[in-house]
């Protein structure tokens, strides 16, 4: 009796970090939230298509043009200058994305992330070549004949076309994309112009294509934190156990558990914000007389779920919450005339029979920085100076000597005009120091959105100034709308 | 070797294979993605003109040139840092396929 007991260790493929993973076929589904994906779709990749064909006052209405160092937004003009409000526009992007996911959890990932929604038109195309899920399972399995070469090249043909496309509008982004379509057109690409439309092109191909939801599982960094925005009252998608278990095959016309507990119970348990019935947390009758919960096992939404996974085994990191499940089992739970929400939108505060709660500390404190920023990034956009006065000293000699015993001191002015209109600038010293006066002339006119480099030379007569001074100088335009204060250095040397 | 283990050995071969393009992933993503972030902030405030002018004037470089070594040069070093991050932490998964592998014989 020394027989070994027999071990075998047990693993979740889908946890198992050995396990390669099977090509996961999304089936097609219509529904309300699978509409509104379509909308977002068209929304987002209609705004990224078409956005920079749009002209503004002579311009390309959005164009980063890295070339000339100037960013385009409608009527705004950007400078290096300005980054810091690029910045601040990063960190109001960054708390939306915080506030929305602590109120409505992975909102971004499954309806607005660039992955999510190219890999749906990459998805429609598949299906446009290669027919519904079965029809490309078994397309996938079977052998090359001349329909499979002919349907994977007219998928491939479209895909790659469309990369190209979005590499093209990526890069128009950045150069104007007029002067792109006629370089296009004649095949004249600069090389970096058209390394990077292949570059973009080949990374929309890859991760839509190819990649997908592996991508959101394993490379995705965000994926992994943004666990640290939920709470209890985040909403999730979720499966409610309760009222699904004992899951089963079954006949039509057997009752939900719903109708049953109802009979028994009168409503007790709804749901805050949806309505939909739930038999989660509050009491539950006895189950149904063949002791079968609402779920009838058909795996509709295991096969539905673009990351290939089951919801009914509770809410897992490769979730990106795109609905499909909800979609999926409401249509069959009205085939079944049940109740629909067997798996829906919820929180773990509903699931747990308390109540939900919107306003809260985290999303509160959120919503305050947000609007706070919001707020800053408006006014001190509008309010931008117009001209940038950059004083900068001579590098090569603190000063000069003059035959006369004067001083002098070299200086370059870089002025930068930001507005649309040209203007004539007057430079002058703004204290009355009487023993400084500037050498050559004050006046210069600077072009639209020009740079203007002006050297300028302060004199001190002979011991005029001592050491280190401190010069203000001031930049006007003739009706002082534009008058601007900058603050340098006069050097001379010590007392002997 | 029990059928159980062969199949495991072969699972182990498809596995690690999907486990190594998944760490190429998993470095080459975040990398680019922080790559791209350095070479927003660095060349909003210098411009590479004038930074080849310091550098090398004898060279002629254009914007569009400055700005891609640019974002190349950030790509290799948090590529670099990312991948020796993954190279010391896969020891650990080594073991941990070795492991498995023995408790999956010793089930004999």
């Amino acid at each position: 009796m020394s027989r070994p007991i027999p071990l075998t260790v047990v693993q979740d493929p889908g946890e198992s970090l050995y396990a390669a993973q099977p090509k996961v076929y999304p089936r097609e589904i219509d529904g309300r939230f699978a509409r509104l994906r379509i909308v977002a779709v068209f929304v987002l990749l209609g705004l990224f298509y078409l956005l920079p064909w749009v002209r503004w006052d002579g311009h390309q209405a959005v164009l980063f043009d890295l070339p000339a160092r100037k960013f385009y937004v409608f009527g705004l003009t950007f400078w290096p200058q300005d980054f810091f409000w690029l910045a601040c526009l990063l960190i109001i992007a960054a708390i939306t994305l915080f506030f929305f996911t602590a109120l409505a959890g992975r909102l971004w990932c499954g309806y607005a992330c660039p992955q999510t929604v190219w890999t749906e038109v990459f998805l429609w195309i598949e299906r446009l070549c290669e027919g519904r899920r079965n029809q490309r399972i078994k397309l996938d399995g079977g052998k090359w004949t001349r329909e499979k070469i002919l349907r994977k090249s007219a998928k491939q043909f479209l895909w790659i076309t469309l990369s190209l496309w979005t590499g093209f509008t990526f890069v128009g982004f950045f150069t104007p994309i007029l002067d792109l379509g006629h370089a296009a057109a004649s095949l004249s690409f600069s090389g970096w112009e058209g390394f990077w439309i292949v570059f973009y092109g080949f990374a929309t191909y890859g991760n839509a294509g190819y990649m997908r939801e592996q991508v959101c599982k394993y490379m995705c960094p965000y994926a992994r934190f943004q666990s640290a925005m939920f709470d209890h009252d985040t909403l999730i998608i979720s499966y409610d156990e309760a009222r699904g278990e004992p899951r089963g095959h079954r006949k039509r016309g057997v009752p939900s558990v719903l109708a049953i507990s109802a009979l028994a119970a009168p409503p007790s348990a709804l749901d805050g914000d949806s309505g939909s019935p739930s038999a989660s947390g509050a009491s539950r009758s006895p189950p149904s007389a063949n002791a079968l919960g609402d779920c009838i096992a058909c795996d509709a939404c295991v096969q539905v779920c673009p990351t290939g996974i089951d919801i009914r085994d509770g809410l897992q990191i490769e979730c990106i919450a795109c609905a499909a499940c909800i979609d999926a089992c409401d249509s069959v739970m009205d085939k079944m005339a049940y109740p629909r929400g067997l798996i829906r939108y919820t929180t773990e505060s509903l699931l747990s029979g308390r109540v939900r709660r919107i306003v809260r500390p985290r999303t509160a404190i959120y919503a305050t920085i947000l609007t706070a920023l919001i707020v800053a990034f408006a006014w001190g956009v509008t309010h931008r100076a117009a001209l940038i006065v950059d004083v900068l000293h001579d590098r090569n000699a603190l000063y000069r000597e003059m035959s006369d015993g004067g001083i002098e001191n070299g200086y370059t002015l870089k002025l930068v005009n930001k507005t649309d209109l040209v203007q004539n600038l007057s430079i002058a010293l703004e204290d009355d120091e009487p023993a400084l006066r500037i050498v050559g002339k004050t006046r210069v006119t600077v072009e639209p959105g020009q740079v203007a480099n002006v050297p300028l030379t302060l004199r001190a007569d002979r011991d005029g100034i001592k050491g280190r001074r401190r010069v203000e100088l001031l930049v006007r335009n003739d009706d002082d709308s534009i008058h601007v204060e900058h603050k340098s250095e006069f050097f001379a040397p010590e007392e002997k | 070797m029990t059928d159980d283990a062969k199949r495991a050995d072969g699972e182990d071969a498809a596995g690690l294979r999907a486990l190594r393009l998944r760490r190429v992933g998993a470095v080459a993503w975040p990398s680019f993605f922080a790559a791209c972030v350095a070479s927003v902030v660095f060349f909003a405030i210098v411009d590479p003109s004038e930074l080849a002018e310091i550098t090398w004037p004898h060279l002629t470089v254009s914007r569009e040139f400055g700005y891609s070594i640019g974002f190349f040069m950030f790509w290799a070093c948090t590529l670099g840092s990312s991948a020796f991050t993954a190279l010391l932490l896969s020891a650990r998964v080594k073991r941990a396929a070795r492991e498995r592998r023995q408790t999956l014989e010793s089930g004999q």
